[in-house]
């Protein structure tokens, strides 16, 4: 060991080694010491987490639905009939002939011992490509193998691809042949967990779709990308010295095979980071009101003379607007310096309340229009008053919509800590439930009809926004405003009514 | 950057702490038990670093002077949380065992740290003021609030200790001259 250490001056020598040491501390130090030093931006963070999730918990019971999504990744090895067949190496090392369609064009490559020369077959089967190259969704991997040989004696033809992947079952490992190191290695017999694999292995076809997932999932959380090689080559000639082909869970364990291998280069990426992209994710509490194309409605010309008597001449509809919510996520692409395009999905629940009172049922007539043009009646049972009238109880018009923002935002004004949006979008929206009140062609009821009520529409939508540009995450505060571009309701009811959203947008980007 | 410090930018803090904190930390690992409390005395030795950083005169290095804040630190977080009461019996540090696998080869300099950190956290303290930090027994008495005797006798104590586990580990060559003979029951 080192004997540098001189005991002549002990304390010299042990405050020399100490300095010397170094040790680097982990992100969450400068974290503990940002937050203790910049302390005042902690609290917004925390109040507008807090209204999102009430916002999304709102949603939630709203809604009244859930959506499951059920996501399996099959590793399992067993055999399946569905997997690509193709020529099977028998035990006498024969090559038989492909037995379904799922044949394979490759390039064999004999590599004989003591012979470095190869020579190309083509065995008809599918391909992806002219060269004759197994494209990777149709894989055949083969083993070669070359006991002891030399650098020289494997030089395998380089236009070869070959995938490697690790062992999920009874696959056998496969060593890269398209070796430029002579590094003779032992089939690994045992099963191993799906990992980062850092050696070639043969998997059966059925499963490589879903090993490649897997290892580009892993692969990105490395951020060490995998290297992919096919090998293409099936069987030839005999088992016991060359390729061995396998393209189903054939035990081929109890063989030993030396094979030529490669060691795979794992080079490290630098996963891009795509600036252009930003995602936003935002919680709006609203007020909902509404307006009318009339501010009054007219009674209907074919009401009944008694009800045009006892009618004012023109009544109004009394309403007050009802709280809501948005919420949802936005993505803004960077079109221009100061340009960004906006879409992604919003959610919202808005309405108003109508005031009404209790009546006696009676019936109440709604005019409507036909596909014609011309006007016809529907008559409903209703015990709802128009309001008019002492205890006041209220109705309630809402609908939850699914929709998507297409639109802008320009850049008004910005800075490294702060900067100044506005935006303009159209979002084209489903009414995934809603509840509607129509007064009454003679004014002086509610009657309950959802079914009037359009299943799509349209929104216009304005904000403008201002932006604090923390050290993580981004805060999106302003105003947020939105109309109903079409009516509420279907043609056939002659009133226009359109929802107005007034807001303030909530929102947190990375 | 000191500048920038003083008039708490976060930038200048950040280069700040980037420059001294691996350096800082190799201090702090030499007081605490395991990683997780060092980078706890750094973190608290770095908040005390910026909220004094007005207090530094510019006589001396500032390497220096952040030193001494983060030793400082690292005792009064030992002290607060009564290390030295939970620690070995200094009066039984000859009862430690010193394996031969306890320390996986590696530099030197980090090798004589981990032999350091093997050490009782009261010899341990003693060694790393005395003969690391550079001070007198009059102020480690001060500091640990510990007679001055004490501090001597633990050094002596800390040392003869140190030697021998240096010796163990073969990092360390028994001088011909001073060869002295330390029981270990």
């Amino acid at each position: 060991m080192e004997r540098r250490f001189d005991m002549s001056d002990f304390e010299q020598s042990l405050k020399d080694h100490a300095d010397q040491f170094k040790m680097t501390p982990s992100k969450r130090v400068w974290n503990g010491i940002y937050n203790n030093l910049h302390p005042g931006s902690k609290w917004p963070s925390i109040t507008v987490a807090v209204v999102f999730i009430i916002g999304l918990v709102t949603i939630g019971s709203l809604n009244n639905s859930t959506i499951k999504s059920d996501r399996s990744v099959n590793t399992k090895t067993n055999p399946t009939t569905n997997s690509p067949k193709s020529e099977i190496e028998t035990r006498d090392g024969q090559a038989s002939a492909p037995q379904t369609n799922n044949r394979i064009y490759s390039e064999i490559i004999d590599l004989q011992k003591n012979n470095n020369r190869g020579r190309k077959d083509i065995i008809e089967g599918q391909t992806n490509n002219s060269s004759g190259k197994i494209a990777s969704s149709s894989l055949s991997i083969v083993v070669s193998n070359l006991k002891g040989k030399s650098n020289s004696e494997s030089n395998v033809q380089s236009n070869l691809t070959s995938n490697s992947f690790s062992l999920t079952g009874n696959e056998v490992m496969l060593a890269d042949i398209n070796a430029s190191v002579a590094n003779t290695v032992t089939v690994n017999e045992q099963k191993t967990e799906v990992a980062l694999i850092q050696k070639p292995v043969i998997l059966r076809p059925d499963l490589q779709a879903t090993f490649r997932q897997q290892q580009e999932e892993l692969s990105k959380d490395l951020f060490i990308p995998v290297t992919y090689k096919i090998f293409s080559i099936p069987w030839y000639g005999s088992l016991a010295d060359r390729i061995l082909f396998v393209d189903r869970i054939e035990p081929v364990l109890n063989h030993q095979i030396d094979i030529l291998s490669e060691t795979l280069t794992i080079p490290k990426i630098h996963k891009k980071k795509n600036n252009k992209i930003e995602w936003t994710f935002y919680v709006n509490p609203i007020i909902s009101t509404v307006s009318f194309n009339k501010k009054t409605i007219q009674p209907s010309a074919n009401t009944s003379p008694i009800v045009v008597l006892a009618n004012q001449p023109s009544f109004k509809i009394i309403h007050n607007p009802r709280f809501g919510i948005e919420t949802g996520a936005e993505m803004s692409l960077q079109i221009a310096k100061k340009l960004q395009f906006i879409t992604g999905l919003n959610l919202s629940y808005s309405g108003f309340n109508n005031v009404s009172n209790l009546v006696h049922p009676t019936f109440a007539t709604l005019n409507l229009n036909d596909n014609n043009g011309e006007t016809y009646a529907k008559n409903y049972i209703t015990h709802y008053g128009n309001g008019q009238s002492q205890d006041h109880i209220n109705l309630v018009n809402y609908s939850i919509e699914a929709s998507i923002p297409l639109g802008i935002q320009y850049n008004i004004w910005g800075s490294q800590k702060i900067r100044i949006d506005v935006s303009s979008l159209l979002e084209p929206s489903v009414i995934i439930r809603d509840d509607a009140y129509l007064i009454s062609s003679d004014g002086r009821y509610y009657v309950n009809d959802p079914m009037l009520v359009r299943r799509t529409n349209v929104d216009g939508h304005l904000g403008s926004y201002i932006t604090f540009i923390g050290k993580k995450i981004k805060w999106h505060l302003g105003p947020d405003f939105r109309y109903q571009l079409l009516s509420t309701y279907t043609n056939i009811y002659p009133t226009k009514e359109h929802l107005i959203d007034y807001g303030i947008r909530i929102g947190i980007s990375k | 950057m000191l500048q920038g410090c003083l008039d708490n930018l976060s930038t200048a803090q950040e280069a700040l702490y980037n420059r001294f904190s691996p350096r800082m930390l190799g201090v702090c690992y030499r007081y605490a038990h395991n990683r997780e409390d060092a980078e706890d005395m750094l973190q608290e030795g770095f908040i005390k670093v910026y909220s004094q950083i007005h207090q530094y005169k510019g006589s001396g290095a500032l390497e220096g002077w952040i030193r001494k804040i983060v030793v400082h630190t690292c005792i009064n977080v030992l002290k607060k949380n009564k290390k030295f009461s939970d620690s070995v019996d200094l009066i039984h540090a000859s009862s430690i065992q010193i394996s031969d696998n306890n320390i996986p080869s590696m530099l030197q300099a980090k090798q004589v740290v981990e032999c350091i950190r093997l050490l009782p956290i009261g010899y341990r303290t003693v060694l790393n003021l005395y003969a690391i930090e550079g001070f007198s027994h009059k102020e480690i008495s001060a500091i640990l609030e510990i007679e001055e005797s004490t501090s001597r006798s633990q050094y002596t104590r800390a040392r003869a200790l140190l030697e021998e586990i240096l010796i163990r580990k073969k990092i360390l060559q028994k001088p011909r001259e001073n060869v002295r003979m330390v029981s270990i029951k």
